[in-house]
């Protein structure tokens, strides 16, 4: 019965230890950890992602899009473009990424994401 | 034998402490139970859990000595396991409404029945009795459960577990049950709501796991309800 006494009081320990790893975690937000919350966010709020060549990207900021901040603020950098839906017929190197923590989309150098419909992104 | 059959043929072995005032089922059956006609297609864990009210702990032990399909694992005796393997292993965990946080978890110590006492169970309000044929089973309100899935730190595979919990509740949950979410939601601090979100964007970009609901199919849900939290803070 003492074993099991200590197994459950190392259980208890380790959610105590990881509950106050987290407080540290949420602190971090407003500082170096906020860009992946903020990036998370982002791509939470994205029905679907599209890798891009660097030439569309190129075509979208002449067409007057600006890359997401959060993006720039990776190293490296990625250029993430919220675009609409109907804006992907004329990036000819869009090839859909899922939207998955991975290093897939990680990966991806710039991206056009297009949200859900009546979601929009405040920084 | 369908997992909802091993579910409430479990659950009936366990009605005498089910009777008992302020006893629920707790974590990832909740969904199962939740669902129409308790359906039981949220699958994410192959046991249940039991929330045991610390003032009703002696009831419980009391209540045990008369289920003989059932006995304390010796390891582990918080984990009772039934003499027939079709049916699921029992977690008995303690609830203290005086506890509000993680990091106030502690062990109830009893020779029988030993608890792990867990912090953020005390979110958990009694809600919905429900009842298939004789077997009578009262649940958590979807919300409190809800939020202490989503506040649970994630570690490994349990963690995503608990995630997928949260995804099966959003599923049943109904609008009043949302509404009563943004409600407690309201009440946390700031490191809790920040928690709850950065919980919620996880589940959102989750890989798929086998024979487990896929995070993708709730994915808009989660986006909108992620805005809605927002705009309360």
């Amino acid at each position: 019965m003492r074993s099991s006494f200590e197994s459950l009081h190392a259980r208890a320990g380790a959610i105590r230890s990881r509950a106050l790893v987290r407080r540290w975690e949420m602190r971090q937000l407003g500082r170096a950890a906020g860009v992946w919350f903020r990036l998370g966010r982002l791509l939470a709020f994205s029905r679907s992602a599209w890798a891009l060549s660097e030439s569309d990207a190129e075509t979208l900021v002449a067409a007057g899009h600006s890359p997401h901040p959060v993006g720039l603020e990776l190293e490296p950098s990625r250029k993430l473009f919220v675009v609409a839906e109907d804006q992907l017929a004329s990036l000819s190197s869009a090839r859909e990424v899922p939207l998955r923590a991975s290093t897939e989309i990680l990966g991806c150098r710039t991206l056009a994401l297009v949200l859900f419909e009546g979601l929009e992104m405040v920084e | 034998m369908r997992f909802r059959d091993r579910l409430l043929a479990s659950l009936r072995e366990m009605q005498p402490v089910l009777d008992i005032p302020g006893v629920m089922v707790g974590g990832s059956q909740v969904p199962n139970l939740l669902e129409p006609g308790a359906a039981s297609t949220l699958v994410v864990s192959q046991d249940v859990d039991l929330v045991v009210p610390v003032g009703r702990h002696s009831e419980v032990k009391r209540a045990l000595d008369r289920i003989a399909a059932y006995s304390p694992a010796p390891e582990e005796p918080s984990v009772w396991v039934a003499r027939d393997p079709e049916k699921l292993e029992v977690n008995f965990i303690g609830l203290d409404p005086a506890l509000r946080e993680a990091s106030e978890t502690y062990v109830l110590e009893d020779d029988k029945l030993p608890l792990l006492v867990f912090g953020l169970l005390s979110y958990l309000c009694e809600g919905p009795l429900l009842e298939v044929g004789d077997l009578r089973v009262r649940l958590p309100r979807p919300a409190g459960l809800l939020i202490e899935k989503l506040l649970t730190e994630r570690s490994g595979l349990k963690g995503e577990r608990d995630l997928l919990v949260a995804l099966g509740l959003l599923q049943v949950s109904s609008q009043e049950d949302l509404e009563d979410f943004v409600g407690i939601f309201a009440g946390l601090n700031s490191e809790q709501r920040g928690a709850i979100v950065s919980n919620l964007t996880v589940l959102s970009l989750m890989k798929p796991l086998p024979e487990m609901p896929d995070p993708a199919a709730g994915r808009e849900e989660v986006a909108r309800l992620i805005q809605r939290l927002e705009a309360v803070a």
